[in-house]
């Protein structure tokens, strides 16, 4: 059930209606309307993966409930590892055994030629990546005191399946999403508008930019050996601009959808193409994810040798990217993306001359156009890493690139995509003050304007809606 | 929640649905072959003898309304072998006097990826010929023509219906009978001109595919064969500038498995074409891959040929 489909239309209308219908005062019916419906949305994908979502959920309430009562540093270490072992485990099994057996047998220069090591023919359970990580989260929050665990075994089981963002994010917190489960939720029409226009624009960045992007993208990247650098940078570009509206417009319907049920869920994007640096694009693309890793992994690395050094602190960025980059997927492509990004961070922070300048400072005093030209070559590089089938795809691109292959014809594969491309870049930079183009629409357009854009929108969608498109961030 | 807020949403969401009103019902007013063919599935289904099957190479091939038996093409355009198997049980009940079923094994027909389950056409099916490739419960939904791909649909209305520049000429076997302005004829059948032009030809040996897609063929020929229905596998001429460009990889490994169909099943015919480069000429093609409704006048004629020396 694709966000952008009539079957989730369908479902979310039903679940709308009888929720509020519920009335706000009887919060658990509500509660349990939503887990239901969350297991319904997650399990129309394949019903038996909702018994590892189960399971995983209740191993971190459990732990949640043990660390609460138990004073022992041993017994609540142990309980801590159980649960990360539990959660990383169902990772390695179901995410990433084959790329790992296949690898060791590669390093090794082992031949398969024998069968002589097997394939787990396993698909990877949808969202599992996001959901796991924002388990772990709970139970290493709990460990660290930052927060008490939730005795009410329904609002776990929510917090944990919450069906707006349960596949691809936003990755909650405990301390952020489960408090919202535990108090009453009114009907506030102007945060349902919000929500829905919200909705609308999510749509808009997916059906209409990602989605057309992404033909162009896919023609060039199938068959890279027919296309020139010229082409090739082109769909580069575009396939950056792709990910960007595909997840970032996944991300809008999933806010805007928690807003209709009178949940506020974390800002995930916040225009991370005007960004003066990799460092700081980082902190403004995916930012729950970066802000879990920078929490759960980077911030234990440098603190674990006090004072902290400079090396700690390169160990802790390199360390982490590496990881980022493999959270996106079993593919070296995506741990070379991860470590890419990692060295050009730790370059961007280094100290540079004996003024003890960085590249980063340097980076914030130069003219914006070429800060922003900066990140996006670096930006796009890192995108061919990331799209790109395998490394040695990668490399064959990346080698057109630079050694300016010609191009035998510049197609005219994009065409009106650019347009609306053009339409959104316009709109998000005009109103980036806003958490999306939409937002509060009444203080600045009066209401014939406004509706007239809502139909022209939904009459864009319909008209030019290609057979559905997954979302890229679903396959993480 | 306020009553106010469910009028508001209602007054907002009825224009938006009168208006997919309108364009599903100028959608089902287009012309269109699958009308035609739903129609003569309605009226003839049990005297039909002939059913013909494959992409857009052997709908624009075949014009079924020059066979002597009683014959129907559902041939359409991106159709592969599993929608072919799924259509083919879904209209076999309606069809008591099928004798022959016509496959097409074109030049990547086991190197392409099959139809996913989401195949656009699938609401089509449903409509027309009733049957279901869904491979699920179907819902209303699945029955709304413009929503199974709204740019297509979008862009036929427009012709139609403004530019009026559709000249679409189905006969009551569902053939278009005037579909001749394609690539060839905007090039006016210069045959230099022509040679300059790309086109569309997959050039990727897909071997994971080939054993999905063999393995899948085999079992739609035994399906057949258990059910004593006699087979022709087609394949259709292709303009002489396709033929060099084929990859010889992709060539041999289709030829192999015809190679051992031939060897396995007593029930099939051949009726091979692709390279036909004498019988059928450059004014015979609509493009590279394609038959002009003259080119199909030609092949419909050896597909009747191979019938009577069935018989």
């Amino acid at each position: 059930m694709l966000f952008n489909s009539f079957d989730f239309g369908f479902f979310l209308v039903i679940v709308y209606f009888a929720y509020w219908g519920i009335g706000t005062k009887r919060r658990k019916a509500q509660n349990l309307l939503l887990l239901v419906a969350s297991y319904v949305f997650y399990g129309s994908w394949d019903w038996r993966f909702l018994f590892l979502l189960m399971a995983s959920s209740l191993v971190d309430y459990v732990a949640g409930r043990i660390l609460e009562r138990s004073e022992k540093v041993s017994l609540r270490k142990l309980i801590l590892w159980t649960s990360i072992f539990w959660n990383l485990g169902v990772l390695v099994i179901f995410k990433y055994f084959n790329f790992f057996i296949s690898s060791f047998y590669e390093l090794f220069s082992i031949e398969n030629t024998q069968q002589t090591y097997t394939f787990w023919n396993v698909i990877i359970p949808l969202g599992l990546s996001f959901y796991t990580f924002q388990t772990m989260s709970y139970t290493i929050d709990v460990y660290r005191k930052k927060i008490r665990p939730t005795y009410n075994l329904l609002e776990f089981l929510c917090y944990v399946s919450f069906f707006p963002q349960l596949v691809a994010g936003p990755i909650e917190r405990a301390n952020k999403l489960l408090p919202q489960f535990e108090k009453e939720r009114s009907f506030n029409l102007q945060r349902t508008k919000e929500g829905l226009r919200q909705i609308l624009w999510g749509l808009f960045k997916k059906i209409l930019v990602a989605d057309k992007l992404g033909l162009a993208v896919t023609m060039v990247f199938s068959n890279p050996e027919g296309y020139g650098a010229l082409m090739l940078i082109f769909a580069a570009v575009l396939f950056c601009f792709q990910v960007y509206c595909d997840f970032s417009g996944y991300t809008d319907i999933a806010i805007g959808t928690a807003k209709l049920f009178g949940f506020s869920l974390s800002k995930n994007f916040d225009l991370p193409y005007l960004s003066k640096s990799i460092s700081e694009l980082w902190q403004r693309w995916h930012i729950t994810l970066t802000n879990w890793f920078t929490d759960y992994v980077y911030a234990p690395i440098v603190k674990s040798v006090t004072p902290v050094t400079a090396s700690m602190r390169v160990i802790g960025v390199l360390l982490t990217l590496f990881l980022i980059g493999l959270w996106h997927g079993a593919n070296w492509t995506f741990v070379v993306f991860g470590i890419f990004n990692g060295i050009v961070i730790v370059v961007e922070r280094a100290p540079l001359f004996k003024q003890k300048g960085t590249l980063l400072k340097g980076l914030q005093r130069i003219p914006r156009v070429l800060s922003l030209a900066y990140v996006f070559v670096m930006f796009t590089i890192s995108g061919i890493l990331f799209r790109a089938e395998n490394i040695s795809e990668a490399w064959l691109i990346l080698k057109r690139i630079f050694t300016i292959t010609p191009d035998v014809a510049i197609s005219s594969l994009i065409g009106i995509k650019l347009l609306y491309l053009l339409a959104l870049l316009i709109a998000e930079m005009a109103t980036r003050k806003w958490e999306f183009p939409l937002q509060k629409l009444e203080i600045r357009i009066p209401k014939p304007i406004r509706w007239a854009i809502y139909y022209l929108l939904i009459i864009l969608l319909i008209r030019y809606a290609e057979p559905k498109e997954a979302f890229i961030y679903f396959q993480f | 929640m306020p009553k106010k807020f469910i009028t508001y949403l209602l007054l907002f969401f009825i224009p938006v649905v009168l208006g997919y009103a309108v364009m599903e019902y100028l959608t089902l007013n287009l012309p269109s072959g699958y009308k035609k063919n739903s129609a003569l599935l309605k009226a003839k289904a049990e005297t039909i003898e002939v059913l013909v099957l494959g992409s857009s190479q052997m709908k624009d091939a075949v014009n079924a309304a020059l066979l002597k038996q009683p014959a129907i093409n559902l041939a359409s355009g991106d159709q592969h072998h599993n929608t072919d198997f799924k259509l083919l049980q879904g209209v076999l009940p309606k069809l008591p006097n099928l004798k022959t079923v016509v496959l097409e094994v074109s030049y990547s027909h086991f190197e392409l990826p099959h139809n996913s389950k989401d195949f656009w056409k699938h609401p089509v099916y449903l409509k027309y010929y009733g049957v279901n490739c869904f491979e699920r419960n179907t819902y209303f939904k699945d029955r709304l023509i413009y929503l199974s791909l709204p740019p297509f649909y979008s862009e036929k209305i427009y012709d139609h219906y403004i530019e009026r520049k559709d000249p679409a000429g189905f006969n009551s076997f569902g053939f278009d009978t005037l579909n001749y302005s394609g690539l060839f004829m905007n090039l006016k059948y210069n045959e230099d001109e022509i040679a300059k032009k790309r086109f569309k030809i997959n050039l990727t040996p897909q071997p994971e595919i080939f054993a999905t897609n063999t393995s899948l063929f085999f079992d739609f020929l035994d399906y057949l064969k258990e059910r004593d229905l006699k087979v022709i596998i087609c394949t259709a001429p292709m303009y002489k500038s396709y033929l060099p460009v084929r990859v010889p990889e992709i060539l041999a490994r289709r030829d192999s498995i015809l190679q051992l169909v031939s060897n396995k099943y007593s029930n099939i015919e051949f009726l091979l074409y692709e390279e036909d480069t004498l019988g059928f000429k450059v004014k015979d093609y609509w493009n590279q891959s394609h038959l002009n409704p003259d080119g199909a006048q030609k092949f419909t004629q050896l597909l009747q040929k191979k019938l009577d020396s069935l018989n």
